[in-house]
C-alpha cells in the first residue's frame, strides 16, 4: 500500500507540474495550450542532448556538450522556455483578439507541428535516458522506495509552491493576476499585458519543461510522443482542480497520479483500464463538483 | 478527445506484425508481365512494397532474390531458369483478391511468395482457392490463416506456436511459478495465453496474469502485484519497449528474477533502453543472424556479401519459402499448380535456414524455436 501511494505520488507530482502549467496559461488566456505536451518533451530532449557526449539529431551525428546532469536539467528548462516563448510569439501573439476558437485549433496545430519536428530531430523511437546516480532503494514500512520518487515529489512540490508565491506577492505576480481578471482593464491600468502573457507562457513551459525531464529521468526514456498522454492527464488534473488555480492544478495531478496507481493495484484487470478509471473519476468528481476542486464558480458574461 | 496520437509510431515497425493496417496511399507499381518465356518457371511475389510498412516486403524480396540468384546459378530448378512477377498489394486488402486474379490468370506461375500482411493474404485465399495455385508465406501470422485454405502454407511459426513452445521452453528449465505480464492486443493476448497452457500442462503453475497498454511507462505497481505471490521467473508477452521498462523497474524494485520474451522484444531497441536490467533476459526468435546455426552462416556470408549488411529473419524466411518451392517443384517434377501444392503438404524436414520446416494440416509451419539471451548487450543463443 505505502508502495503504491508513494509511486502515485511521483507520477501525481510530475502531472501536477504540468497541470499547472496548463493552468496559469489558461488562467491569463482563457486558452488550452496543448503544445505544453511538447514543451514538456523539448525539455526532455534539451537535457538529454546536453548531457551527452555524441548524440544524434535529424540523422547526423552531433557532438553534445556532455554537460554535468545539473548544468544539463538548466539546459533543458532554458530550450523548454525558448520553446514556449517562440510558441507564444509566433503563433497566439497574432491572434490576440481573434475568437476562442481559432486559438483552440492554432494550438492544436502548434502541437502537432512541434511533435513532427520533435519526430524530424531524434526520431520516431524512444532514446534512451540514462539513470540519474542518486543511491540505492530504501525501505520504510515494509515499502521499497525509489530516491528518484523522493526527488520528483520533493521538486515538484517546491516548484509549484515557488511559482505560486512568484504569482501571489511578486509585483509581476500581481500584474499576472490583474491580466487573468481583465485583460481590458489591466491595460488601462498601465500593465503590459503583451508582456505579462510572455512571461506566463515562459514561466509555464519552465514547468512543463521540468516535468519533462523528471519523466524522462524517472521512465529511462525521451521520445517525440512522449508529451501526449501525459498532457491529456495533466489537462484533465488542471480541470479538477478547477482551472487557473495553482494548488488545484497541483492536487488534480496528485488525485490522478493516485487514482491510476490505486487502480492497477486493486482494481481486477486495473493495469490495463487505469486510464479509464482515472477519466471516470474525473467525469465523478467534476458532476459533483463542476467548478473543480479548488475552483471558483465562473460566472459566465453574456 | 480532439487530437490524435501517434505515439505509436516507433512501434509501427513491430504494430505491422500484429497485422494493423494503415492506409497506404501510395502507387501501384507491379513489373508484372507474363513469364511464358520458353522453359522459365516464373514464381509470383506480392508484398506490401511501398508506404509506411514496406520494410518487410523490400527485406522478403532481399531473400527472395539470393534465393533464385543461388538457384539459377546451380541449374535452376530441374534445368529451367527461375524468374520472379512482383506486385505490390500496398498494404490494401482490397487489392488481395486483384493480385491474386493477376497470378492465377498468368499460367506460367506455379506458386506464390511473400504476403506482409495477414489482412491481405486473407482476402486473396478465395481467389487462389479457386484456381489452385499454392502459397507459401513468409511474415504473416494471424491465427486465421490457420487452415484457412487448402493451398495456403507459411514458413513463419504463428504467435500460439511461439508462445506455447516457450512454456514448455521455461518449464522444461526447471521453473515452476511463472508470473505473465502483456500487452493487451492480440499480439500479447495470443502469446500470453499459449504460453500460460503450455506452461501449466507442463505442470507450471502462473501466479498472476496482468495486461498492460501498448505505450504505458509506468509498471511499478503491476510489478509490485507480479511480485506479490512469490514467482520464479516473469514472462513479457509484449514488445521491446514496455519489455525494456518492465525489466528496468523490475529490477529496481530489487528483483533479480529471470526475464523472458518474446519475439516482439527482439530488437537492438530492447538493450539501448533497457540496459543492464535486459541483461540474461531470454527471448525466442525464429531465425537470428547473430546466433548462426551450421545451416544458416553459408546463408549469412551470402546474403551478407551480397547486400552487404546482416539478413533480418524475414529475408531468412522468404529465403527459406523460395527454396521449400523449389524443393516441391522438383519433388512434383512438374510447375502444374496441383501437383506443386501437393509436394509442399507433404514437405517433410527440408533443412532450411531458419531450421527444419515441415507443414502440418492447417499449412502452419512445425519446427523449433531458436532461444536467444542477452549477454553483454548482444542476442547471442541462449545455453540450453
Amino acid at each position: 500500500m505505502t508502495q503504491v501511494l508513494i509511486n502515485g505520488l511521483a507520477v501525481g507530482g510530475i502531472y501536477g507540474l504540468l497541470a499547472v502549467s496548463f493552468s496559469v496559461v489558461y488562467g491569463v488566456l482563457g486558452m488550452v495550450n496543448f503544445a505544453f505536451g511538447e514543451v514538456f518533451m523539448f525539455g526532455a530532449f534539451g537535457a538529454l542532448v546536453a548531457a551527452a557526449a555524441n548524440t544524434q539529431i535529424a540523422g547526423a551525428d552531433f557532438a553534445g556538450p556532455a554537460l554535468p546532469q545539473w548544468a544539463a536539467i538548466g539546459i533543458g528548462l532554458v530550450v523548454g522556455a525558448i520553446v514556449g516563448l517562440l510558441v507564444e510569439r509566433i503563433a497566439y501573439k497574432p491572434l490576440r483578439n481573434a475568437p476562442i476558437l481559432s486559438m483552440l485549433i492554432t494550438a492544436i496545430a502548434v502541437s502537432m507541428l512541434l511533435r513532427a519536428v520533435g519526430t524530424f530531430l531524434f526520431g520516431a523511437s524512444q532514446s534512451p535516458v540514462p539513470a540519474p546516480d542518486l543511491g540505492e532503494a530504501f525501505e520504510v514500512l515494509g515499502a521499497r522506495i525509489q530516491p528518484i520518487d523522493i526527488v520528483i515529489f520533493s521538486v515538484a512540490i517546491v516548484a509549484t509552491g515557488a511559482f505560486w508565491a512568484l504569482v501571489k506577492f511578486t509585483p509581476i505576480g500581481r500584474a499576472i493576476r490583474a491580466t487573468a481578471q481583465d485583460r481590458d482593464a489591466a491595460r488601462l491600468m498601465g500593465i503590459g499585458v503583451d508582456k505579462v502573457i510572455s512571461t506566463t507562457f515562459v514561466l509555464g513551459s519552465v514547468m512543463a519543461a521540468l516535468a519533462g525531464i523528471l519523466y524522462s529521468q524517472k521512465y529511462g526514456f525521451a521520445a517525440a510522443g512522449m508529451g501526449f498522454i501525459p498532457g491529456l492527464k495533466a489537462l484533465v488534473a488542471a480541470v479538477l482542480g478547477g482551472i487557473g488555480s495553482i494548488p488545484g492544478a497541483f492536487v488534480g495531478g496528485l488525485v490522478i497520479g493516485l487514482t491510476e496507481e490505486l487502480a492497477a493495484a486493486y482494481v481486477p484487470e486495473g493495469a490495463a483500464y487505469r486510464d479509464v478509471i482515472a477519466f471516470g473519476v474525473l467525469v465523478l468528481i467534476l458532476w459533483l463538483r463542476p467548478q473543480g476542486i479548488l475552483g471558483r464558480r465562473e460566472v459566465q458574461k453574456v | 478527445m480532439i487530437r490524435r496520437t501517434t505515439t505509436a509510431a516507433s512501434l509501427a515497425a513491430v504494430a505491422a506484425l500484429s497485422l494493423t493496417l494503415a492506409a497506404c496511399s501510395s502507387s501501384a507499381s507491379s513489373d508484372s508481365g507474363s513469364g511464358d518465356a520458353e522453359g522459365e518457371i516464373a514464381l509470383g511475389y506480392t508484398a506490401t512494397l511501398t508506404g509506411d510498412f514496406a520494410s518487410y516486403g523490400l527485406e522478403m524480396r532481399e531473400g527472395v532474390d539470393l534465393a533464385v540468384e543461388e538457384l539459377n546459378d546451380g541449374g535452376g530448378i530441374d534445368g529451367r531458369q527461375v524468374k520472379i512477377v512482383s506486385a505490390d498489394d500496398e498494404g490494401s486488402p482490397a487489392n488481395g483478391p486483384v493480385v491474386a486474379q493477376q497470378f492465377c490468370d498468368d499460367t506460367a506461375i506455379a506458386a506464390v511468395l511473400g504476403y506482409s500482411f495477414s489482412s491481405v493474404a486473407l482476402s486473396a485465399l478465395p481467389v487462389y482457392d479457386s484456381c489452385g495455385l499454392p502459397i507459401v508465406a513468409s511474415a504473416v501470422t494471424s491465427p486465421e490463416l490457420t487452415g484457412a485454405s487448402d493451398v495456403f502454407f507459411r514458413d513463419v511459426f504463428t504467435d500460439a506456436y511461439q508462445g506455447a513452445e516457450m512454456g514448455t521452453h521455461v518449464a522444461d528449465g526447471g521453473v515452476e511459478k511463472v508470473a505473465v505480464l502483456y500487452q493487451q492486443d492480440d499480439y500479447g493476448q495470443g502469446v500470453a495465453e499459449a504460453f500460460s497452457t503450455a506452461f501449466e500442462e507442463a505442470g507450471g503453475e502462473v501466479t498472476s496474469s496482468q495486461a498492460y497498454q501498448l505505450g504505458a511507462v509506468d509498471f511499478g505497481t503491476i510489478v509490485n502485484t507480479a511480485l506479490a505471490d512469490d514467482p520464479e521467473a516473469i514472462f513479457i508477452g509484449g514488445f521491446y519497449t514496455e519489455a525494456a521498462k518492465i525489466a528496468t523497474q523490475l529490477r529496481s524494485s530489487g528483483s533479480e528474477l529471470p526475464i523472458y520474451g518474446t519475439d516482439g522484444a527482439v530488437s537492438p531497441d530492447l538493450v539501448s533502453l533497457g540496459g543492464d536490467a535486459v541483461e540474461g533476459m531470454t527471448v525466442y526468435s525464429a531465425f537470428s543472424a547473430a546466433a548462426g546455426t551450421d545451416a544458416s552462416s553459408a546463408f549469412i556470408d551470402a546474403f551478407t556479401a551480397k547486400f552487404d549488411k546482416e539478413p533480418s529473419s524475414w529475408a531468412a524466411l522468404a529465403y527459406d519459402a523460395t527454396m521449400v518451392v523449389a524443393e516441391a517443384i522438383t519433388e512434383a517434377g512438374s510447375t502444374d499448380r496441383a501437383a506443386v501444392a501437393e509436394a509442399l503438404a507433404s514437405i517433410d524436414g527440408f533443412g532450411g535456414v531458419t531450421g527444419d520446416i515441415t507443414f502440418d494440416d492447417g499449412g502452419d509451419r512445425l519446427g523449433e524455436l531458436i532461444f536467444l539471451q542477452v549477454d553483454g548487450g548482444e542476442f547471442v543463443a541462449a545455453a540450453e
